[in-house]
């Protein structure tokens, strides 16, 4: 049974971190790193689903 | 449309089983021609100024290296050496063979004493102090090689395919010493259709186009520090462990950050897709491989296009 909001504790080292900092700074996917991670998370599975069902 | 070089600054034949360590200066172009066709030619690359920085020869941009790809220098420099600017589909490419060797021609023919390129090559560059311990692995040229799906290798299986005239120009992008030589094997197997032939070895000026395009190649790839200084060169040659030593690792220990992060129903229906689909051992690692697997694909800033290539 999954709930409405399902919490993924997800942890980066400081390298992964610096390119979700390049990803803040361009301020097109959101403003904290929370955010970040959801928006590209999304559009990966935009990408990777919608290719696999082609 | 093709680019306008120099006249003619170096010319020369090589004759089969020899070869000639030849200065090329940055924006000139070295173009290695078949007379006869059918002929391997094994080729190393030093910078004339760092005989340490020599080219590093890997399979960076596929197994195979074919016209608009770089020719790039070993680690720590990894920097483009050479660009190639001409190269017909006749001519094969291998980066994976080293050169062939007597020890080689022992165990395949029973000769003790058969032409190798590894020492025509340490003849070649003896010529400007180094040895054969100089010598690295070739970047074979007009060379058949083949695979096997399960990863078996062989080095010339097929016909040598190289045509009467074809020739490979490489556009130096640094002042380097080109060492090409014709392979020495080529009598005993395909590489060369059992029998040697001769390589034009040309020079050619630079020219105003040179130029741009070799400004054009260098300006893509930023000169970068290498992580460590140059050191001497060691004149000892046994290896001990310096007592007391300290490793200074890159970014060592790792600093570890955790987030959580809430996700609707239907993205976590799609992360339990990625994870069925093999992204992923559990939610946390097909999470963090979706993240960063989207921004290597899609925000590499660093990824500029080549000259040439689109």
């Amino acid at each position: 049974m999954i709930d409405e909001c399902h919490k993924v504790i997800v942890r980066f080292n400081q390298q992964q971190l610096q390119l979700l900092d390049i990803l803040k700074n361009s301020g097109k996917f959101g403003s904290t790193y929370e955010e970040i991670v959801r928006s590209v998370f999304r559009l990966y599975i935009k990408q990777t689903l919608d290719r696999s069902q082609t | 449309m093709t680019t306008a070089y120099g006249n003619v600054r170096f010319d020369i034949i090589l004759k089969p089983v020899s070869g000639k360590a030849v200065p090329v200066y940055k924006g000139e172009v070295l173009r290695i021609t078949q007379v006869d066709g059918g002929q391997c030619v094994d080729f190393n690359c030093y910078n004339l100024h760092n005989y340490k920085e020599h080219m590093s020869v890997g399979p960076s941009a596929g197994f195979r290296k074919v016209k608009g790809d770089l020719v790039m220098s070993r680690h720590p420099w990894a920097r483009p050496m050479l660009a190639i600017l001409e190269m017909p589909e006749s001519c094969v490419t291998d980066v994976i063979a080293p050169g062939c060797s007597s020890s080689l021609f022992k165990r395949r023919t029973g000769i003790d004493d058969h032409t190798n390129c590894q020492h025509t090559f340490s003849q070649c560059i003896a010529e400007y102090g180094l040895n054969a311990e100089d010598i690295h692995n070739s970047f074979n040229l007009w060379m058949n090689s083949a695979w096997t799906e399960d990863g078996k290798y062989f080095s010339s299986p097929n016909r040598n395919t190289g045509k009467k005239g074809d020739h490979v120009d490489f556009l130096a992008l640094m002042d380097v010493l080109a060492v090409p030589v014709t392979c020495g094997g080529g009598d005993v197997s395909r590489g060369s259709n059992y029998w040697f032939k001769p390589v034009q070895v040309q020079v050619l000026e630079t020219s105003d186009e040179l130029r741009a395009l070799t400004h054009d190649y260098i300006s893509r790839y930023p000169a970068k520090d290498t992580d460590e200084p140059a050191k001497p060169i060691r004149s000892k040659r046994e290896l001990e462990a310096i007592p007391g030593y300290q490793h200074h690792f890159k970014n060592y220990p790792l600093r570890i950050h955790e987030f959580s992060i809430e996700l609707t129903v239907e993205d976590y229906l799609n992360l339990q897709k990625l994870e069925r689909m093999g992204l992923g051992d559990d939610d946390e690692d097909a999470l963090r491989s979706a993240v960063i697997e989207w921004y290597v694909t899609n925000y590499n800033a660093a990824a500029l296009p080549v000259p040439g290539q689109k």
